[in-house]
């Protein structure tokens, strides 16, 4: 490199020369020394610029040195080589029952749209890596970490070649032979196993998000980086999509497919046909289910760790001895990540909402409290001047708290903790401009007492808990024995049920919270067809096993919980999130 | 110079509760208005997520850089119109802060089994700021004005520079496209994606 160097030394010290001719940087040149030590900078990215468009004009001449897993031709070809209609395929199409019209015109979506969903992932392998790849073989954007932008999208692109080769090209080329129909019993194997089949969706679903961040991220702060993104997607075959577009097709995709068989079930006449398409669904819904598990479980981590990280302090006894407050302080500590008392340590602490409330007390008049409200209880904290928080009174379980609305002019919450024997030992108001603020905040405290009653349920019955995918930290390790692997669980139909999005459903709370009348007036919505029933929710269903690729590490290793370095997630953007 | 470089594409979402009808809703306005967009010079990118309700920590890979949501609750079933500041919360969590957010009751045809009168969605909306009509994909009724009034507001709102095009999650893309596809079965709608549909001429 040290080549690189002298030339670089030598453009700045010819600059003057130079810039005296047209350029804009005559005004800020001699500067001295520092201005010399930046043109030096500079001049050495241009010539890495230089290698790089030179570099991708030789691939625009003669095509990227290919690295692309797909090396079979025939398979290639037949990707090329789909005809646009099954009535192509099938000898008098037109004598075709509206029935059969239908159920053809669905597996040909099937079909269709697999094929056309190929090509994208073949053209983020064989164009986008490809081309990231041999750049770095002549070191060049090496700072550019191809799993964190691609994540496993090579084992995504093989995976759904294999479904092509093994299942659906199989059933289109008997239907070519012999001139019939599409026959959709050819997909009962790659459906009934799709947790083999599509396994490595559950990798990349769940780094998709940090995908799309770090693409983000490189486009703006390295142009290089910048250069050779613009170069691939203009290549004609993008069709002017963007790589973060199609970063997240399969996330897109992996939901499609029961949406594709169901419209196959529907137009099913046989009633094989129809009792297999009906395990298909269920299984892929299964399957899809359990991605989402994860990844909602990753979420929640997330969230948790952010509010861990913004707790500073655990300030909530005060004493103006000084022994004493030695004592005490020995054991500030609040240990978030520590398993909520009495449940099973695979049940992880949620953060369920957070709230700027008003507390008033025997020792305030009134103060602003930021108060959170995590699975097993309500924290009460004040913001410190680093927008960190504080925690300035114990933390009262949730399932100790009398909590009662008001009728004021200022919308306010009783609440009263109760101790183990059930004698208050602490009372206070909480009040807040906003009525809904306040009602929200009320139900939220109903969720957690019921997430977390049926947490502690959960232990009591012996219910199996997912091994949940950071179960390596807090001590948890031992009981991943006892947790089943998943494939025997059964998981009934209807996907709703357990597909259970806890932390936005405030609304579709709660069979599980038995209704005392005298706590608590708010009005509980009936249960939706589509938000989650929360009691399936506390449950954790079971995840598939994750088959892991040898070298890849899933899950990812979690960093300790406590006092972790504040996470990105809350500072962004909220529109950069997903 | 060339007009298609002028062009806009607002990216919509669909969202709200299984069986509000959001497919029906987007076959019902592309029935009238699909045609192959390769002339198109304001044109609507839509993506259905019926269907995959479920699934919700994956679909909101949908939510990036959408410029409209239309969020869709049934007249007739209350508990959909419950969960409506549910999807908003999770619009406004996950999609640009700029969305325009049209409130949508569908199924106003049927006016005797009505559940959520239009007075209580016309408050929902006007409390967090969304656009509001009631609809009929059985009937067509203000199916059209759905989806036009948001890409209006949108349009609005590019022209009042509200809507920062140089961000890339903005949801509004310039450029020409390439082809359309419609699927005719309401089951297979949301299978391809995204829709394609003509809006307007801007120049």
């Amino acid at each position: 490199q040290s080549c690189k160097g002298r030339s670089s030394f030598f453009s700045s010290s010819t600059e003057d020369n130079v810039n005296n001719l047209d350029s804009p940087a005559v005004e800020t040149k001699s500067k001295g020394p520092k201005q010399r030590w930046s043109g030096f900078f500079s001049n050495s990215k241009d010539s890495k610029m230089e290698s790089l468009v030179e570099k991708l004009n030789i691939y625009s001449k003669n095509g990227i040195p290919q690295c692309g897993i797909l090396k079979d031709d025939d398979i290639e070809e037949s990707l090329y080589k789909l005809e646009d209609d099954w009535r192509e395929i099938v000898s008098n199409a037109e004598d075709a029952s509206e029935t059969i019209r239908q159920q053809q015109t669905a597996l040909w979506e099937l079909v269709h749209t697999e094929v056309a969903y190929i090509h994208t992932l073949k053209l983020v392998t064989d164009l986008f890596l490809c081309c990231l790849s041999d750049l770095q073989k002549n070191s060049l954007l090496l700072d550019v970490d191809k799993t964190r932008l691609f994540s496993n999208i090579e084992e995504i692109s093989a995976c759904n070649i294999s479904l092509w080769t093994k299942y659906l090209l199989p059933m289109l080329a008997t239907a070519r032979e012999t001139s019939s129909y599409l026959d959709p019993a050819f997909l009962l194997n790659a459906f009934m196993k799709c947790e083999d089949v599509f396994s490595p969706y559950i990798i990349y679903c769940s780094e998709q998000s940090e995908c799309q961040k770090y693409c983000r991220e490189k486009t703006h702060s390295n142009e290089l980086f910048t250069a050779y993104l613009a170069w691939c997607e203009a290549q004609k075959d993008c069709n002017r999509l963007r790589l973060v577009e199609m970063l997240v097709k399969p996330m897109q995709r992996l939901t499609k497919y029961s949406l594709l068989l169901k419209a196959i079930l529907k137009h099913s006449t046989s009633d094989q046909h129809k009792s297999s398409i009906d395990l298909m669904i269920d299984r892929m819904d299964t399957f899809v289910n359990s991605v989402n598990t994860t990844l909602r479980h990753k979420e929640d981590m997330e969230s948790l760790r952010s509010v861990i990280a913004r707790i500073e302090a655990y300030d909530v006894v005060e004493t103006k001895d000084d022994d004493l407050e030695k004592i005490i302080r020995q054991h500030n500590d609040l240990d978030l990540s520590k398993p909520m008392p009495g449940c099973n340590p695979l049940h992880k602490r949620q953060l369920i909402a957070e709230a700027d409330l008003k507390l008033k007390d025997h020792n305030n008049s009134k103060i602003e409290v930021h108060c959170i409200i995590l699975t097993d209880i309500l924290l009460l904290c004040k913001t410190t001047r680093g927008s960190q928080l504080k925690i300035i009174r114990p933390p009262y379980q949730v399932h100790r708290l009398i909590v009662q609305e008001l009728n004021r002019d200022t919308p306010t919450l009783a609440v009263v903790y109760l101790s183990d024997y059930s004698t208050p030992v602490a009372a206070f108001l909480l009040t807040c401009a906003d009525p809904k603020t306040l009602k929200n905040f009320a139900v939220s405290l109903r969720r957690a007492e019921g997430l977390y009653k049926t947490a502690k349920h959960a232990r009591e019955e012996g219910w199996k808990v997912e091994p949940d995918s950071n179960s390596h930290f807090s001590g948890s390790v031992e009981l991943g024995e006892t947790c089943s692997p998943v494939s025997n669980i059964s998981v009934s139909r209807v996907p709703s049920v357990e597909a259970t999005e806890v932390r936005h459903s405030s609304h579709s709370s709660d069979e599980a919270l038995p209704h005392s009348g005298d706590t608590l007036r708010v009005v509980v919505p009936q249960h939706g067809q589509s938000l989650p029933d929360l009691k399936e929710a506390g449950r954790r269903w079971l995840v598939p096993p994750t088959s892991r690729q040898p070298g890849a590490s899933y899950p990812p290793p979690s960093p300790p919980l406590r006092r972790a370095p504040a996470i990105r997630h809350n500072t962004v953007d909220p529109s950069d999130h997903v | 110079m060339q007009p298609l470089a002028y062009c806009y594409l607002f990216k919509y979402i669909i969202i709200g509760d299984t069986g509000v009808g959001k497919s029906c809703l987007l076959l019902q306005f592309t029935d009238k208005r699909f045609q192959p967009v390769h002339d198109l010079t304001i044109g609507i990118e839509i993506w259905d997520t019926a269907g995959q309700e479920a699934f919700r920590s994956i679909t909101r890979s949908y939510y990036r850089g959408a410029a409209g949501a239309l969020l869709v609750y049934d007249i007739t079933r209350r508990e959909t119109f419950d969960h409506v500041s549910v999807w908003l919360e999770e619009a406004r969590q996950f999609a640009n802060p700029k969305t325009v957010v049209m409130l949508i009751g569908n199924k106003a045809d049927l006016e005797s089994r009505r559940e959520v009168t239009t007075e209580e969605g016309r408050q929902f909306a006007l409390e967090h700021g969304l656009v509001f009509t009631e609809t009929s994909a059985k009937t067509a009724k203000n199916v059209e004005e759905a989806f036009v009034g948001t890409a209006n507001a949108i349009y609005t709102a590019v022209l009042e520079g509200a809507l920062d095009l140089k961000k890339e999650t903005c949801g509004v893309r310039l450029g020409s496209l390439y082809g359309g596809y419609r699927q005719t079965d309401p089951a297979l709608q949301s299978t391809r994606d995204p829709l394609y549909v003509r809006y307007r001429d801007c120049c």
